[in-house]
């Protein structure tokens, strides 16, 4: 008896107690080997299925993704051979519009770093902010979200966004691409009187036009500046957009209302920018227009109200299947820093209106193309990046979504996190007990 | 020809009338009575009046004769060709044989009608408004707390409670409003200060000009109170439930101080308030929830109030015909919206644009249904506009007798005045009105308003009907002109030939008559002034050279006026509006569902008993529970639902919600506020009802919220979609009472600087001993004979006896384990047990004491980070904690999630890999344990509620939602209806929006939407100021 209770203490010591020391997982080194993981349904992420497959990476990249049938190289000894029969392998997916690591902890300020004093913030730049460290990091991957979009909160022009990859160092180890969009928040055409506990009455904002005109004439002088390469004097909020005229630089624009997504496209095509919409929550009522003006939207969680009392109840779950049946352009996103580890249930939540693939491609490859990286990463696909997860269940749905292996650019990251390590360390103290 | 409109009396020129009276023979001998009576008169006067005359005395005998009236005694009764004789203010004779007494000034009134006068209950006339005592430090505004007022006196703690203002000690006539009020037909209006919880006593006055002592007709005449805050500067009350609880506690404590000579208090509010309470109970509402929010106060504390409504009593009349309650009704009417832009009309609700719609139906609509009530014009933005919108109540369905009687007897009534005001008749104050024919009909003109027997002339002498043409010479000269108009204005155009008109001016004053014209080819104009007697106009003026010439017009023939025939009015059909909803929302019912009897076929059932999940079973459903649960049950009649292929769960139960509730969530202001209730605030008209049911939520607590270690008592309901508030509360529920710790209670978070205790949760812990030990003391009195009798009851004691007693159970909000650790202990010292920690994130690090305790635990299932106290959450924690024995349920605290319990219910299987049975009970039985309801709600099986959801899939998988929910065995929504009603709501915003656009006017809104509050643990504002 006294053996068992002390085994069990050295086993709780042991397993236990290094693990809580180390509560922040540290990243995974370069991929050393080749991997095969065999025998799975892929899921690439373009909508495909591919069942009894299996993929290839190697030194980062996939290098083969086929049947198991069809393609015997897995067999060779060079390959560390991952047995995913029944299982699911998915490519890593892509948050976008987070403050992931830019927010520690939601009720104290002195952790955050997504607002800026002043509203034109068009060079602020939150990859240097970000904080690869946080420990809500790892508890978001964990659910297989493996890249990041890190945006900047509020004002007119909150600031620059980058791509991270979630397993990182530091933050110049985490950069996928930087300040590869600048943000800008268009105005409400509503404006509401009252406050939040005593809310009057929404009608059309009065200053919407004159809003609008200040963005104009801050853009237009920025676009009249971008002209010359070398100033006198720099402008750093001009140079922040510098790049957005130049092509090489998106412009996010934050809208909800129908009216205002279109003002937003229509004002924007005046400088040759296609921007891309972010939250856009009517977009669904201009399929058309935004198909018209080849508009990608980012749009906001499926978990949310619907807008009026009149609306369908269920109307924020079927937004997506709207845009898909329309063709519209678009990726699901979820606000929010440790939310991200519900993202896929955003989709999952869409599947219910449509195929459950086209569901997963929305926080996969639509995300990856919105974000001009697709040829890097978004899908299980010859020449990308190995960053895909396996997990044994479905992972759209929260009853078997349990990922059990996951992997950013072939390394096999850790999946560990605190939250996991209190679990571990309380399951064992009641067994103790 | 008929002098129309004609009036003797001007507003300060009394003498004008006299001069003109002269005309009458018989008026010449009644001025002959006033001049020789002149002395006597002087006499009596001033034996009557405190106040010294300056100089010479100006006495009047105030004693008048209309002859030829018709006189509308009242709503129902009319003398026609009758007399009526005023003296001194009062009527003193009155009838169709009465003869002019000799000695009162005589008025012919030449058939024109005399009403009433009209009677508001509910103004602030001559009062000023209360000023904020400490601005900026006031309601949602204020920049610190304040725990006692500040008020210098022997007052209340509370300056909510101004019982003692009296309104007949601070009016003084106010002679712009007062002339708004007489334009619109009022003699009186009740005044008070419209400020506070309790307003203080409101004073009858007259609309008459001149000193208060002579407009002043009574000093204390009601009692008015409301759920408004008003200008106190004090933080409590914060919330609705804040304010029901103060004026609770103020008839405790106002009984109390009557009971007993022990008190050790002087109170001059107390006393203030025992002295209303004689009176007329007047209590102004938002809504009609309100009217039976503040009925429960007036049942309990044997109260009746007359209610200031707000106009939307239409959609509940059957209820509040039930309560027997009497209103005074608005008559703001609100504007059609301006829609000109398909996306500007989403800006506008169904909701909003169904109350334009019925607004004016609701006077009629009370009226049907026997409720008693009055009108008042507050509100309405121009006297002119009291008129049109008594017509607009008129045309939709308000019979006009009953409209009269809203102004006069109704009002009269209520303040125990019909002695004296409300109809013409022999004895009451001389207040009445003088119209040119049916008082609301279009076109009648009030010419005249004598309050208390002083007149006041309206509209003043109007053109008499002088239609025709003339023929007119002046000097040498022959013309012709027209004279052309209507009542108010006449048009005057000379003839040039038999095309050719040019305009004249013309203008008579009383007999006066002046024309003005040029021709085109003369020097100048002619000037011409003159009399007109009868058909011929005299007088003398200049020709377009400037000769003085006589001239003369003879009327010769009548104008042919094109008469517009009147287009016949659209009887009022109450078939052609909005039907009333129930809520009145969209989604609402038209009709209350009824249970029905059905047979489930074909399910998966998670019974949540020993029988586990069933597969392919039936459910027989019938008078609101389950009967019977087995394979091929066979019940004739029944309608049948095959749910082949699907899962049927028991009704999902949210044991932390904060819907329906209706302004505020938290009453915050103090450290301990056992005193207030959720369950006196429950709001049925709150679309989140209806979207969570549809989500398969069936059972809430609503919770008070977490800004103090002990918060307010909890309200069960039902998503009874379409009931009354009280309606929705479970039937027989145990009582619960939610307590808080950590940053909420320590106000950590919200950014201000908090001065309410407690600061540490040290200080939490001593909140707790404290009230404890007092409810203790409390009970000792209670039960000593010698103390039992001559103690206060007090609301915030009572409750916390009752948990001492374990007759209330705690939900207490947590989330680390030393403060979790800590109320067991508290709990224990004093002998009872905490029920349920919600929230409970550090539950896992605790859970074998919780288990041990016997406290259950009511989580989130994965959220953090969101604050300091929740870093170290897990999502593990359910399975942790049910690992250990303890009851766990999830709930949501969030509307939105509410409506995905079985998803978080499926994170317990995700993390910690609960098997799907028991994750399932996480938001189905466990929460009904927690609550205590077990016995009813949160299982399948005979006898139980009969609450069922019928899931498409799976009910733990994100791919289901909900198809079916019944609840006491109503089917409250399906797919189905939803797709309807949707429809149904499109047709009928298009209506509406239709009819707002064919209604004419300038006078339209902007398109515009009110938000909804939607509330959480730490939603802290005031709520109640105005």
């Amino acid at each position: 008896m006294r053996h068992i209770m002390t085994l069990k203490y050295l086993l709780f010591t042991l397993l236990v107690l290094p693990a809580t020391l180390l509560a922040q997982p540290a990243p995974a080194p370069p991929q050393q080997e080749p991997i095969a993981i065999i025998g799975a349904t892929l899921h690439i992420g373009n909508g495909q299925v591919m069942e009894n497959s299996v993929i290839l990476f190697e030194g980062g990249k996939i290098i083969a993704v086929d049947l198991m049938t069809r393609n015997s190289e897995w067999q060779k000894d060079r390959y560390r051979q991952i047995r995913a029969e029944g299982q699911h392998v998915y490519p890593g997916l892509i948050a976008l519009n987070t403050t992931l690591g830019l927010n520690e902890i939601g009720a104290i300020p002195a952790t955050h770093d997504m607002n800026e004093f002043g509203s034109d913030n068009s060079n602020a730049r939150t990859i240097v902010a970000y904080d690869a460290d946080s420990r809500v990091i790892p508890t978001v991957r964990t659910n297989g979200v493996l890249m990041a979009q890190i945006v900047p909160g509020s004002g007119r022009w909150p600031g620059l966004s980058s791509v991270v990859q979630l397993d990182a160092w530091n933050w110049e180890d985490a950069a996928y691409a930087t300040d590869e969009g600048v943000f800008l928040q268009w105005p409400s055409p509503y404006a509401r009187s009252g406050w939040w506990a005593e809310p009057g009455v929404s009608t059309r904002n009065k200053d919407y036009q004159k809003q609008i005109d200040e963005i104009d004439v801050f853009v237009r002088e920025a676009a009249a500046y971008g002209q010359i390469a070398i100033v006198e004097e720099k402008n750093l909020r001009f140079e922040g957009l510098r790049p957005v005229f130049s092509g090489n630089r998106h412009l996010y624009i934050e809208a909800g209302d129908a009216l205002a997504i279109q003002d937003a496209v229509l004002w924007a095509a005046q400088y040759q920018i296609k921007p891309i919409i972010v939250g856009a929550r009517d977009s669904w009522m201009i399929t058309e227009f935004l198909k018209e003006h080849q508009i990608s939207v980012v749009l906001s969680e499926t978990h949310r109200l619907p807008t009026h009392p009149e609306d369908d109840i269920l109307l924020p779950f079927k937004t997506p299947s709207l845009l898909a049946e329309a063709g519209v352009s678009y990726a699901l996103a979820v606000d929010g820093f440790w939310q991200q580890r519900n993202l896929a249930y955003q989709a999952g939540q869409a599947a219910g209106w449509m195929p459950k693939e086209e569901a997963l491609k929305a926080i996969t490859l639509s995300p990856a193309r919105i974000l001009g990286l697709d040829d890097r990463i978004g899908s299980l696909e010859e020449g990308k990046d190995a960053t895909l997860f396996i997990c044994p269940g479905d992972v759209l749905d929260m009853r078997s979504s349990e990922v059990t292996q996951a992997f950013i650019q072939g390394r096999e990251i850790d999946l560990n996190n605190k939250q996991k390590e209190l679990y571990r360390m309380y399951k064992e103290k009641y067994a103790r007990d | 020809m008929v002098l129309k409109g004609f009036s003797p009396f001007l507003k300060d020129t009394r003498i004008k009338s006299v001069v003109l009276a002269l005309q009458s023979f018989r008026m010449r001998q009644s001025l002959l009575l006033i001049l020789t009576s002149l002395f006597l008169i002087h006499l009596v006067h001033a034996q009557n009046t405190t106040f010294p005359v300056q100089g010479i005395p100006d006495p009047r005998l105030d004693w008048y004769a209309f002859t030829h009236a018709n006189i509308h005694v009242n709503g129902n009764q009319t003398l026609r060709d009758a007399t009526l004789v005023i003296r001194e203010g009062r009527i003193t004779a009155m009838g169709t044989q009465v003869q002019p007494p000799l000695g009162a000034v005589v008025i012919d009134l030449q058939g024109r009608s005399i009403y009433p006068a009209f009677i508001d209950l509910s103004t602030d006339y001559g009062l000023t408004a209360a000023e904020e005592d400490s601005p900026g430090r006031r309601g949602s505004r204020r920049d610190s707390d304040m725990w006692i007022s500040e008020r210098p006196g022997a007052y209340a703690w509370n300056d909510a409670l101004k019982c003692d203002f009296s309104a007949g000690a601070a009016f003084q006539p106010d002679s712009k409003r007062g002339e708004d009020f007489r334009k619109a037909g009022f003699a009186w209006v009740l005044t008070h200060r419209q400020d506070g919880l309790s307003r203080g006593t409101s004073a009858l006055v007259n609309l008459s000009e001149g000193e208060a002592g002579q407009a002043l007709i009574r000093e204390k005449v009601g009692h008015h109170l409301s759920f408004k805050k008003g200008t106190s500067p004090m933080s409590y009350p914060g919330s609705l439930m804040g304010c029901i609880a103060l004026l609770r506690q103020t008839y405790l404590d106002g009984e109390w101080l009557q009971r007993t000579s022990s008190a050790q208090e002087r109170n001059l509010t107390l006393q203030a308030w025992n002295n209303a309470l004689k009176l007329p109970q007047f209590f102004e509402v938002r809504d009609w929830q309100e009217v039976l929010r503040a009925q429960k106060i007036a049942r309990e504390f044997d109260q009746t109030y007359i209610y200031r409504g707000a106009g939307d009593e239409y959609r509940r009349i059957d209820e509040l015909k039930r309560i027997k309650a009497s209103f005074i009704l608005p008559l703001t009417f609100p504007e059609a919206y301006q829609i000109d832009d398909p996306y500007d009309a989403l800006q506008v609700s169904l909701e909003d644009m169904m109350h334009w719609e019925w607004a004016p139906a609701n006077p009629g609509a009370l009226a049907r249904a026997g409720i008693p009530f009055a009108f008042t014009m507050e509100g309405l933005k121009k006297p002119e506009d009291f008129f049109s919108a008594i017509r607009k109540a008129i045309d939709n369905g308000l019979d006009e007798a009953r409209a009269l009687e809203a102004l006069t007897q109704v009002p009269a009534s209520m303040i125990g005045m019909s002695h004296e005001l409300g109809s013409v008749e022999v004895g009451k104050r001389a207040s009445f009105l003088i119209t040119s024919g049916p008082i609301f009909e279009e076109g009648t003109i009030l010419f005249e308003n004598w309050i208390d027997g002083k007149p006041f002339v309206l509209q003043a002498a109007d053109e008499p009907d002088l239609d025709g043409k003339y023929d007119l010479t002046v000097g040498s000269a022959s013309f012709r002109f027209e004279v052309r108009g209507g009542e108010k204005k006449n048009t005057y155009q000379l003839f040039l030939n038999d095309t050719t008109r040019v305009d004249m001016k013309g203008k008579w004053d009383r007999g006066r008559v002046d024309l003005q014209f040029q021709l085109s080819d003369s020097p100048g104009a002619y000037l011409l002034s003159g009399y007109q007697q009868d058909k011929v106009w005299n007088g003398r003026g200049t020709d377009d050279s400037g000769n003085w010439v006589a001239w003369r017009a003879v009327f010769q023939d009548t104008t042919q006026t094109k008469s517009k025939p009147d287009k016949p009015k659209e009887p009022f059909d109450l078939a052609s509006l909005s039907p009333i909803r129930y809520p009145f929302l969209p989604y609402g019912w038209t009709e209350q569902p009824q249970q029905g009897t059905w047979l489930i076929k074909n399910a998966t059932i998670w019974t949540n008993t020993e029988e586990g999940i069933l597969q392919g079973s039936d459910i027989f459903i019938r008078d609101g529970k389950v009967k019977k649960i087995g394979q091929n049950l066979n019940v004739p009649k029944a309608q049948i639902l095959d749910a082949g292929g699907k899962h049927v769960t028991p009704g999902m139960i949210d044991e932390h919600s904060h819907i329906a509730i209706s302004r505020g969530v938290n009453e915050c202001t103090q450290e301990n506020t056992a005193e207030v209730r959720i369950g006196d605030v429950v709001n049925s008209e709150d679309i989140n009802i209806y979207r969570q049911l549809a989500s398969g939520v069936t059972t809430s607590q609503l919770l008070h919220g977490s800004c103090n270690p002990v918060g307010g008592q909890s309200a069960i309901i039902k998503l009874r979609w379409g009931s009354t508030p009280e309606q929705m509360k479970l039937e027989d529920a145990p009582g619960f009472i939610k307590f808080a710790l950590g940053e909420n209670v320590k106000r950590s978070n919200g950014g201000r600087n908090n001065t309410r205790y407690p600061n540490t949760r040290m200080g939490v812990e001593q909140v707790y001993v404290n009230a404890f030990q007092r409810a203790r003391e409390y009970a000792q009195l209670k039960e000593n004979p010698a103390t039992a009798n001559r103690m206060r009851r007090d609301l915030e004691l009572e409750t916390m006896l009752e948990i001492l007693n374990q007759e209330r159970f705690i939900t207490c909000h947590s989330y680390i384990q030393s403060e979790i650790n800590m109320l067991m202990h508290v709990a224990e010292s004093f002998g009872f047990r905490v029920n349920t920690f919600t929230h409970i994130l550090e539950g896992y690090k605790v859970a074998d004491k919780m288990a041990r305790h016997g406290a259950g635990g009511s989580s989130f299932s994965d959220w953090w980070a969101y604050k300091f106290e929740v870093y170290d959450a897990i999502p593990y924690n359910g399975a942790l904690m049910h690992g250990e024995g303890v009851v766990t349920a999830f709930n949501s605290d969030d509307a939105e999630m509410a409506r995905r319990l079985n998803q978080e219910a499926a994170k317990a299987v995700r993390y910690g890999g609960v098997s799907e049975e028991e994750a399932l009970k996480f938001v189905t039985l466990n929460p009904a344990k927690l609550l205590h309801i077990d016995d009813r709600v949160g299982s399948i099986k005979p006898g139980m509620d009969a609450d069922l959801v019928v899931w498409s899939d799976h009910p733990l998988s994100i791919y289901a939602h909900a198809e079916v929910t019944f609840l006491d065995g109503i089917k409250m929504v399906d797919e189905e209806m939803g797709r309807l009603a949707r429809q149904e709501i499109q047709k009928e915003r298009q209506r509406l929006i239709n009819k707002m656009k064919a209604e004419g006017g300038k006078n339209k809104r902007p398109p515009g939407r009110r938000g909804q509050r939607l509330y959480h643990c730490d939603s802290d504002f005031d709520e109640i100021s105005e």
